[in-house]
């Protein structure tokens, strides 16, 4: 084997190696942003949840908070979405699509529990996540 | 399993919604275990089933040292206390049947229940009335 090949193997395994070291450090900082924020993220969105329960009791009554709330909802959800995995954003867009369509439907009650209940759903889906990542460090 | 549990969900945010119009009563009562420090607890029936939720604190104690050193991401003092949340079937002699997974929703049905049982409503309409 030549000086040349060697050279060019050195370089495939440097470039190898390269690639690899990103994605590791592209792992280390997920795993620490996503410790460090989601569990505040997901205390944030358990208490506005909380409060959409409590404003669909009163839903005509209550249209301001319930439309403050979910907006606030929103907010937190968007900031979850750069922190967690491709399988978990395609559940946080399934809840912001059930947001989008009360706000373009008859923004009735019913639709109004099937965000909460969407929510409560990812809420779990998270808290589960976050079990997982306690196993895999 | 993800789908099993989005059921328990769905069942826990239709019990919150029940209990919210009224047609899930709820009553307190006692409930003294000696494993865990019980802060408040309810029962119902709905169809024929009968179902205890309460709220409580235990104790956690330290992992042994194998576990800990390998497993535990806990860096705090231990033991401490941790609060949670049990919804269960019970049978007529209030016996455990069987507990529903934890689910965050169980936080909004405890709110829930504990809204109906001190009659907040009626309070604040009587507070209203009176001149």
């Amino acid at each position: 084997m030549g000086i040349t090949n060697i050279g060019s193997v050195a370089s495939i395994l440097g470039l190898v190696l390269t690639i690899l070291i990103f994605l590791s450090l592209r792992k280390i900082r997920r795993f620490y942003v996503f410790t460090a924020r989601v569990p505040e993220l997901l205390d944030k969105l358990t208490k506005h949840a909380g409060k959409i329960s409590e404003y669909q009791k009163e839903f005509s009554n209550s249209q301001q908070e319930i439309e403050l709330e979910l907006s606030k909802a929103e907010v937190v959800l968007k900031s979850l979405k750069k922190k967690v995995s491709r399988q978990t954003k395609s559940s946080i867009n399934n809840v912001l699509k059930t947001v989008k369509t009360y706000y373009n439907s008859i923004s009735d009650s019913k639709s109004l529990w099937e965000v909460y209940v969407k929510i409560q759903i990812l809420i779990d889906e998270i808290k589960e996540l976050q079990l997982d990542i306690k196993w895999e460090r | 399993m993800t789908e099993k549990k989005d059921k328990f969900v769905e069942a826990v945010t239709k019990l919150i919604k029940l209990t919210q119009e009224g047609k899930m009563k709820w009553s307190s009562v006692n409930l003294v275990r000696h494993d865990i420090k019980v802060e408040s607890a309810f029962i119902t029936k709905y169809k024929d089933r009968s179902m205890r939720l309460y709220k409580y604190v235990h104790e956690v104690q330290a992992p042994t040292p194998y576990v800990s050193g390998i497993f535990s991401t806990y860096k705090g003092e231990y033991p401490y206390w941790e609060t949670s949340i049990t919804l269960e079937f019970i049978d007529s002699n209030e016996l455990s049947l069987w507990k529903f997974p934890y689910t965050s929703a169980l936080i909004d049905l405890l709110q829930a229940v504990q809204y109906q049982v001190a009659e907040v409503d009626e309070f604040l309409d009587d507070i209203m009335a009176e001149k």
